[in-house]
Order: structure tokens, then sequence, then C-alpha cells
């Protein structure tokens, strides 16, 4: 239909207002049955000859009358402030910001909100429009600070608030929605002590002793000095004791410096929970429990964390391919990117459809394996880097599975986890550590990371470096 | 020892019951003034409805005491599980014909605590509808209006005083002019622009 030339349908024009001109403002039915059932009861009075009945009416009335007088004309406006870009895991957190403007006309006197939120229940909640005085004593509107309780990474979809305005439990307002943006989770990182490096260290220049002779601080030996030494290498205090009549000089050799080469490996080919009836594709993962690609990011930005700080260069791959990989490169720019781009990884399709290729590693690069061992790709992929002669550190990413009721999944679960076993044997075997950083032995990754760190730094004798 | 048949059955109730992949959902942190939860609402109509009934027909005489029990279950078990204005104006409507009787008494002040308990159900009831039993609403939301509460039951207390100092005469055409100040409230209060909405349960 159309009123006054512009199409209206449902009670709005094509641009969503209300074609009243009224912000969307109704009576509501307690209005109705406030009228109806105070002029019943005046009518029996009446018929009834008995003033006392009326009376018991005469308050709804009243009441729904004086409220029906003053019809509200202001909109309540609600915006959502979410803080800008990224953030962390427990932070999700925006304030709804209510904006009641009595100055400019009778509004709503209560709120009545349903926050709303992907893995969480609905909270539904009434309050005062009454805004909140800032200390300087200025108005600054109703403000009401939300969070969720989700500790996933990654891409989080957050709030949807719907509101609607009431005045005197006579008007009610068409309920309006507000959303919030789609915030990206960085994973956080867990402190770790120091990490196992590759056997051959790259490079003149970095935080690590390597075995050449070079420019450093770590002494090597004392040696006669031959041509191609530098002249301010010459240990003169050595000369003057070995050799008083100055016809051999003796120089400080030294080890030189170097850097290690780490590439991280994310396994984000799938996704799976503590709750094995979600691993079937069915049924929602819980926010509040971290998955197997929670783990894989934590345990990746807390490694990545580490090796920067060190100094070292770190790159990541992705098994999933969704995203280019990131080569190697030191600096805490680049830990922004590793970080982000840990984020990012996402499962596109089933593992099963996935035919994964080892990705190419820089030499003499140390591999960490992010992964839920829950196939045999893991698995080929360390022989084959084994076969190249990178180390390689397999990080268990599966989360603690909760027992389940149903017999068949109970059966599933049990010979998957007998073939998972078999597959932490078979690398172990292989040399290839299986650390685990799931649920209570994550407080032991750390000491098993010291342990294989100390173990690759032991001098073997009779390898040449 | 013999298992018995029912062994399996109890073991898995027990185990579904302990199943912690059935917990409720986490819940979204919201920082508000002091709130009431929703159910509260409705456990104060299950007290509010029984109370607004035997206190109408407490003044009645020959009503069995088992009608006004039976009234009240039924009210209050109606008004509990379906809190809309339309029930809530039925149950006072239902109060006020037990509170009437179908006698001829005088009149009597006793409608007037009737009358707060039926503005008090009104209002509980709309609240109950509003805000869900796991819901919550600001104590300062519930004490918005409550200046013009008073105002309207101050003014039905006047009223009321009035009524009885006029019950004990007689005024010719008295019950036309009343009769035509309904007619006329009804065409007054009635007479909206828009349509009425639910209630409130968009």
């Amino acid at each position: 239909m159309t009123v006054g030339g512009l199409i209206v349908a449902r009670g709005r024009t094509s641009q969503g207002t209300p074609a009243d001109g009224h912000h969307g403002w109704r009576p509501t039915s307690a209005y109705t049955a406030a009228i109806a059932t105070g002029v019943l009861l005046l009518t029996t009075s009446l018929l009834a000859g008995r003033a006392d009945i009326a009376l018991i009416g005469i308050p709804g009335l009243l009441a729904a009358t004086w409220a029906h007088t003053t019809r509200p004309t202001t909109p309540l406006r609600a915006t959502l402030h979410e803080p800008p870009g990224t953030t962390t895991p427990g932070e999700l957190a925006a304030t709804l910001h209510l904006t009641t403007t009595p100055d400019t006309g009778p509004t709503a006197d209560v709120i009545h909100l349903r926050i709303t939120a992907t893995g969480h229940r609905d909270t539904h909640l009434a309050l005062t429009a009454r805004a909140t005085e800032d200390p300087a004593g200025s108005t600054t509107g109703r403000q009401v600070p939300l969070r969720l309780s989700s500790v996933r990474t990654g891409p989080q979809e957050t709030f949807t608030v719907d509101l609607r305005g009431s005045r005197h439990r006579t008007w009610e307002e068409e309920p309006t929605q507000v959303r919030g943006a789609t915030r990206l989770v960085l994973p956080g990182a867990a402190p770790l002590g120091r990490l196992p490096l590759p056997r051959r260290l790259r490079g003149l220049t970095g935080p690590h002793s390597s075995r050449r002779l070079g420019d450093g601080t770590e002494l090597r030996d004392i040696h006669p000095f031959t041509p191609g030494d530098r002249l301010r290498r010459i240990d003169w205090r050595t000369t003057a004791r070995r050799s008083p009549e100055l016809d051999t000089l003796y120089v400080r050799r030294t080890y030189s410096t170097a850097e290690a080469t780490a590439v991280l490996v994310v396994d984000s080919r799938d996704e799976v929970g503590p709750d094995i009836r979600t691993w079937r594709g069915y049924g929602t993962l819980r926010v509040d429990e971290p998955t197997s690609l929670d783990l894989a990011r934590h345990a990746a930005a807390s490694v990545a964390t580490a090796l920067v700080d060190a100094g070292d260069r770190v790159g990541l791959e992705d098994l999933a391919r969704r995203r280019r990989p990131l080569p190697p490169a030191a600096g805490r720019r680049h830990l922004r990117r590793l970080v982000h781009g840990l984020a990012l990884a996402h499962p596109k399709d089933p593992a099963s459809l996935h035919r994964v290729r080892p990705p190419q590693l820089p030499a003499d690069a140390i591999v960490y394996l992010f992964t839920t061992l829950l196939d045999d790709e893991p698995l080929h992929l360390v022989r084959t880097w084994h076969t190249m002669g990178h180390p390689v550190v397999v990080i268990d990413t599966l989360p603690d599975v909760r027992h389940v009721l149903e017999h068949h999944l109970a059966i599933a679960w049990r010979i998957a986890r007998l073939e998972r076993e078999d597959r932490i044997t078979a690398l172990d075997g292989e040399g290839a550590p299986v650390i685990s950083w799931a649920g209570s032995r994550r407080d032991q990754a750390t000491v098993r990371f010291e342990a294989l760190a100390r173990a690759t730094q032991r001098h073997v004798p009779g390898r040449i470096p | 020892m013999i298992p018995s048949p029912l062994t399996p059955l109890v073991r898995r109730i027990t185990l579904h019951l302990a199943d912690p992949a059935r917990r409720p959902l986490p819940t979204i942190t919201v920082h508000t003034r002091p709130t009431l939860r929703g159910w509260t609402f409705r456990a104060a109509l299950l007290a509010l409805v029984p109370l607004l009934l035997f206190t109408a027909a407490a003044r009645t005489p020959g009503i069995p005491h088992s009608v006004t029990l039976t009234i009240a279950a039924l009210a209050t078990g109606l008004v509990v599980v379906h809190p809309t204005p339309t029930t809530a104006g039925g149950v006072i409507a239902v109060a006020a014909v037990l509170f009437w009787g179908f006698t001829s008494e005088p009149f009597d002040p006793w409608a007037l605590a009737v009358a707060l308990l039926a503005h008090l159900l009104a209002r509980t009831t709309w609240w109950a509808a509003h805000v869900p039993p796991q819901g919550h609403a600001e104590i300062a939301a519930l004490l918005t209006s409550w200046r013009r509460d008073l105002t309207v039951l101050a003014a039905t207390a006047l009223l009321g005083a009035l009524a009885m100092l006029a019950s004990g005469t007689t005024v010719q055409g008295a019950v036309l002019l009343a009769a035509l100040a309904v007619v006329g409230l009804v065409l007054v209060a009635l007479a909206t622009d828009g349509s009425s909405r639910d209630d409130g349960r968009s």
C-alpha cells in the first residue's frame, strides 16, 4: 500500500522508518487489558450498585490513561563500541552505549535487552534507561560493558543485541538490533625456556656460537698468526709469554656467531574438540574449551615468541595451505606477522580431502610440527624431512578427549587412540620427539623442550660440525 | 555378585548425569546495577494471586472455602505459566466477582486492599511477561515509576473515600450519569491511532 506517496509494507517505508512517523512506539496489550478490566469493573459496579467493585479496577485504569497521555516520540539509540584491531583469548569485550535523549521529548524509561553470541546462553536483561553521570557531572548515556567467555582463537563472531524500549509499561518501541563485528582473536604465548635448535647454524651473525671459526666472543684456541688473520686479534700477552723474541705472533681465534632457522608447520587440516561427538562435523564445539587448532595456535605462538626473542629466524607453513607460507625471518614485526598468520590458519575442507605435500624448507632448518596425529600424514612428513636431514619436533595438539556414552563412538575412539599411540611410538623411535600440549601436560612441555635443547647442544665426540 | 538387568541402565544414567558435555553453555558477562532474577517475579505471582483472591473472598459470605481454593489454584497456575496482561486482568475480574459475591452489601473499605493487591498483581505480571525466568531485571528499573504508582494509589484511596461518603445518600439520575461516564471513558480510552501489540513478546 502507499501512504502519502510512499510505499509502505508492514508499517514501514522502503527506508525502514516507521510509516506513522512515531518511531515505532505502540501501546501495549497491558494498556488494553487495564482499560478493558477497568471498564468491565465499572460496568459491573454500576449494574450491581456497588461502588467498591469499581474501586478494584480504578488503579489500573488511572495508570493506563495517565501513561497514554504522553506518547513517547524519541527513539532509543544503541551502538556497540568494540576495541579496534585484534584481541586475545578471554578478552572479547564490547560496550553497549544506550542513548535516550529526554530533552527532545518523552522517551523510554526501561530498556529490554536480549544479548546473544555464538556458543553462549542468551542473556535477557531489563535495565533502567536513566543515564549514568561521569565524575565531571555530564550525562554520558547508559553504558553496559559486555564480555564473552570464549577461549577460542581465530576469527570469532561477537555480540548481537536485540533491544526495545518501553515507557510506563504502556508504550513499547519496535525492536531494533545492533551487531558486533567479527573479531580476530590472536593466540597468546606461554613463556618457554630454551628450545632445541638445528644441528647446523647458518649465517655470520646471530645469538649463537657456531662451530666455525670467525668473529665472535667464544674463545676457540690460541694459534700462531697466519696470513689472513687480523692484526687486532693478536694476543700480545700470549705472544710475549710464548715467543719473547717475537719471531712468532699468536692470535686468539673465536667461534663465529650464527643464527638458527626454524619452520613452524601447523597441521590445520582439521579442528577437533574434547567431545568426540563433534568430530563427525555435527554438533557445536564449545567456546569455553580450546580445540586442537586453538592448542596448535597457542603452542606455535609460544615457540615462535621464544625463538624470536632469542634472535632466531622463524617461518610458518600451513598444511591446509589456505595462506601463503611465511619465509623465515627475525624481529618483532615478523613475530606479529606469524601470530596473525596463525590466527588465520583454519581448515577449509575435511582433512581426508587434502593431499599433503611436504613443504619446502630452508637448508638446516629445524621443523616444529603441530598436529593431532589422527592420521598417517604427519608420520610421512616427518620421515621425508628426516631423509632430507631436518630435525623435527612434533607437538601433539589433540585436546584431552572425554569419555563418551555411545558404544560405537567409544570403540571408534579406542581404535583411533591405539593407532595414535602407535604413531607416537614410531615417531619416538625415529628420533622425532613428541611433546604434548594439552591439559596438564602443557606444564611439562617447558621441561621437555629444555631437555631436548640440552641434548642437541651436547658435543658429540668425533662429530664434524 | 550377579549383575542385575538394571545395572547397565543405571550405569548409563549415571554416566549421562555426569557427562560434562551436557553442561550448560557459558554465559555472557554483563555489568549492570543490582538486579533481580526473572524467576522471582513468577515466585511473587505464586504468592500474590492466592493472596488477592483470598483477600477478595474474605469478606464475602456464602462462598465455600473449597470453591475459593480451587479458583485460586487454577488462577495461580494460569498466571504463573502464562503471565500476560490478559490473564492478570482476568484474575482481577475474578477477584472482583469474589468480592462482589452477588450480594448487595454497602460500600466495603476492604476494596482498597483488594485494589492495592490487584495493582501489584498487574505490575508483577508485566515484569514476569517481559523478563524470562533466567533473565535479570535491574532493581532501579523496577522502581522507575514508583512516584506515579503512589500517586495512582493515593487517587484511588481518595476516590474510595468519596464513594464511601456518598454511599449513604441517594442522588436522582446518578446511575444514568455514571453509565454515560463509563461510555465516555470507553470512547476516550480505546480511541487509539494504532493497533495494540501483543503481550510485548515480539
